[in-house]
């Protein structure tokens, strides 16, 4: 019986097989559905600024060489490394967040306004951003190339696309909170962007004088977050009271390591 | 019908062996079509691609006369008939072993030619710059003024902080190391490249030098030219190697001894600053 029935079997396991490997597969990038209620304004939010410093001498920017593509070449704008930019000893680019408190107990609504990112002179302007859940992150090309955007996260799906010069904009959202995820481009390498995705609207990124400013906090107890992309993570608890303006500066300072961000990344390629 | 065909066949033949003939000897540069030569073994490599050329091309025109021949003679209004054979063996013999000499003798001419550019070392005095590939970019990477590579290793890779290939911070021998896109190198003096890449098969192809060597991950790969005439060369990757092959594109500049000698003292900053105003200067030769 076996004997002859066997091959039989064996075949309509193999078939059943392969149709439940062929079932759709659970979707791991839809939004997350936190069961947070909406969070009800009481028009008593308050607001937290401040100034990131930087003690030390800072790395010297270095010049990029974009001799391999005329059209970056010959680009406008200036051709430097913009990872660590300090003027008169305050740092740009830092993300600054909020973490705990009522931000994380309830669900917030976002902006209907897309936030902007730029390819200009063949860099990504701005460099560091933020943008929440859902809301609609619009990438141009602004310049007489080819870019290719390729944002790497964690926990949102990787995408790779291309965007030749005089194309429309890309308009992309992302459904899950990271910090922070960064974007290359495929084409020219030196081209980096980091977005940071919240599911709230209280972030902000410090601007070239280093001053940063978080708007309609609720009042609680938070614990505030500033992300830099070489120097890592500070953090200090702050409680913030209703219709309260908050003063909290921060220094980077060259030669401490801060905690490491979680965007450090082990290569894991061998040269001989 | 058959008499058309032949015709046909012959006046294609005909046709372009003038075309070919018309186009480089007779009316062009006798250049083969090839871009200018500035390698020191240039030369040779065409001598050695016109005699194959050459080699293939008789074999070729003889093929389709007799094709020709044999099309007009059996033809289907012809008044002779083709006849059927099983095959012979002495014939099979006498073109197979004929073919195999003339390949054998054309791949042992080349290998000649291989050997001065791989076996062969580029000298003490070579001008040493390491090759860098990846997804779309060639690196070239300059000791600097001490004339000493610094240490690499894969996690100091930054793409966004321009440490392309991964120099160790921490190594005086790298602070002085410079990392372009273009790769330059002085008129006349031997070039020593050490190449590597970071993720998939590229190819740096050099059409004016006649140099054309994969880079393969997990090998490093070594070869030298000469190049003798100052100018701005393209450096195509002759690898199809991703989406964005078709861009990935670096250029050459061969320098005076005296200019090239001055920009390998600078700093990485003013080597960018110089190479800028270089690229900017040399027209693209081709």
């Amino acid at each position: 019986m076996l004997k002859k029935y066997g091959s039989m079997i064996v075949a309509a396991a193999l078939v059943a097989f392969m149709i439940a490997s062929c079932k759709p597969k659970k979707k791991d990038d839809g939004p997350v559905d936190t069961g947070k209620s909406p969070y009800q304004s009481k028009n008593d939010e308050g607001t937290i600024s401040g100034v990131i410093k930087f003690d030390g001498t800072p790395p010297d920017r270095k010049r990029i060489d974009m001799g391999a593509d005329a059209n970056c070449a010959s680009a406008g704008g200036e051709k430097l490394t913009e990872e660590v930019l300090v003027t008169d000893g305050k740092l740009a680019n830092v993300f600054v967040y909020l973490t705990g408190g009522p931000v994380d107990q309830f669900s917030f609504q976002p902006p209907s306004d897309p936030v902007v990112l730029d390819q200009k002179g063949c860099r990504y302007d701005p460099h560091v951003l933020g943008v929440m859940i859902k809301q609609t992150l619009r990438i141009l090309n602004s310049d007489q190339t080819a870019h290719n955007v390729h944002p790497t996260p964690k926990n949102n799906p990787e995408w790779n696309e291309s965007q030749p010069p005089g194309t429309a904009p890309k308009e992309k959202t992302f459904n899950r909170a990271e910090t922070l995820i960064p974007v290359k481009c495929n084409q020219h390498p030196w081209m980096k962007a980091n977005v940071g995705v919240l599911a709230h609207p209280c972030f902000s990124v410090s601007a070239q004088d280093g001053t940063y400013t978080i708007k309609n906090v609720p009042p609680g107890n938070y614990t505030l977050v500033t992300w830099h992309e070489t120097m890592g993570e500070q953090k200090t608890q702050i409680t913030v009271g209703a219709s309260e303006k908050k003063t909290q500066d921060f220094t980077y300072k060259s030669s401490v390591a801060y905690a490491p961000t979680s965007l450090r990344v082990e290569a894991a390629l061998i040269l001989p | 019908m058959g008499k058309i065909i032949a015709v046909i066949m012959w006046l294609l033949v005909i046709g372009t062996v003038l075309l070919f003939v018309g186009q480089n000897v007779l009316f062009g540069d006798g250049r083969l079509w090839f871009p200018e030569n500035i390698s020191e073994i240039g030369a040779t490599i065409d001598t050695q691609f016109s005699r194959t050329l050459v080699v293939v091309g008789i074999a070729f025109v003889l093929s389709q006369v007799a094709l020709g021949y044999v099309v007009f003679r059996f033809g289907r209004r012809g008044q002779e008939r083709a006849q059927y054979i099983h095959g012979s063996g002495k014939l099979e013999a006498i073109w197979t072993v004929a073919t195999g000499v003339v390949f054998i003798v054309l791949a042992v001419m080349a290998q000649f030619i291989w050997a001065q550019v791989h076996l062969q070392e580029a000298g003490p005095n070579a001008v040493k710059v390491e090759v860098v590939a990846q997804q779309f970019q060639f690196n070239f990477h300059y000791p600097g003024a001490d004339g000493v590579f610094g240490r690499t290793e894969p996690k100091f890779i930054n793409d966004s902080s321009l440490n392309y290939v991964g120099l160790d911070p921490s190594d005086a021998n790298g602070k002085d190391d410079v990392q372009t896109t273009t790769l330059v190198v002085p008129v006349g003096d031997p070039v020593d490249l050490t190449l590597r890449s970071k993720d998939v098969i590229h190819s740096l192809f050099i059409p004016a030098l006649r140099f054309k060597q994969d880079t393969v991950p997990g090998l490093s790969i070594k070869m030298h030219f000469t190049a003798n005439k100052a100018g701005k060369y393209e450096i195509p990757c002759a690898e199809l190697c991703g989406q964005l092959h078709y861009n990935m594109r670096s250029f050459m500049l061969v320098l005076p001894k005296d200019d090239y000698r001055a920009m390998a003292a600078m700093s990485e900053e003013k080597f960018k600053e110089r190479l800028t105003e270089l690229l900017q200067q040399y027209p693209i030769n081709r």
